[in-house]
């Protein structure tokens, strides 16, 4: 069973950027890039906004996430 | 000092999360060296009992890296994290007088037990110098690291 995609990778792909193109337009490695997607790096705010900028969207359709208790 | 670090070829990385690992590394670095330097000690100078010059370097190494840190921490604003204000700073270092109070008698009955009990007047005036100095040396650089943190913390508040 495959892991969905996060709203960050979706958003990614539906603009034909590549996770190094992504990555180039932030200031950051490919690697960081990959692991934010793969939820195993909690990037500052000041990334995420710029991540938001970079995907012309906002930080609630990138990161938010349904707590389930 | 990011100056003296890109001498050195260390340069400052705009990959925030490729920073936080180097400088993961770095202190992991630092500590290593500070336990080989410990085990030095250990070996050479409590269970071999070589003369202190072979070993002294060590003990140099080990206090120069705790009083570092000790100075950096308190320029970076983290050297007690309940300081924020001046009132907290008062209570803070009201119960610092204390403890310092506390150890500073410990130190000089210590000191006048292992340096044997006084003979004369001046033997005995010598323990509450003693008290006084130890606590008075304690209660400055406490006041003096803690100042200087809470400016930090201050300054960044601003």
């Amino acid at each position: 069973m495959s892991t969905p995609l996060s709203p960050m990778k979706q958003l990614r792909m539906q603009q034909g950027l590549t996770q190094g193109q992504l990555a180039e337009k932030v200031h950051v490695t490919r690697q960081t890039i990959a692991l934010i997607e793969a939820n195993k790096f909690n990037p500052s705010l000041r990334l995420c906004l710029d991540i938001a900028h970079a995907l012309q969207t906002d930080l609630n359709t990138l990161f938010w996430e349904e707590q389930h208790e | 000092m990011n100056k003296w670090l890109e001498f050195f070829g260390i340069k400052k990385e705009t990959d925030e999360r490729v920073q936080q690992q180097s400088t993961k590394v770095f202190f992991e670095a630092g500590i290593f060296v500070l336990f080989l330097a410990l085990l030095d000690i250990v070996i050479r100078g409590v269970v071999l009992e070589r003369p202190i010059a072979e070993w002294g370097f060590s003990f140099f190494i080990i206090g120069a890296y705790l009083v570092y840190g000790i100075i950096r921490m308190a320029f970076a604003g983290v050297y007690d994290q309940d300081i924020y204000d001046e009132t907290s700073f008062k209570k803070k270092m009201r119960k610092h007088t204390l403890e310092h109070l506390l150890t500073s008698l410990f130190l000089s009955i210590i000191t006048t037990v292992h340096d044997g009990m006084p003979h004369d007047l001046m033997g005995w005036m010598e323990i509450p110098v003693k008290f006084c100095c130890v606590f008075l040396a304690m209660q400055l650089l406490e006041w003096v690291l803690s100042r200087i943190s809470l400016r930090k913390i201050k300054k960044e508040l601003r």
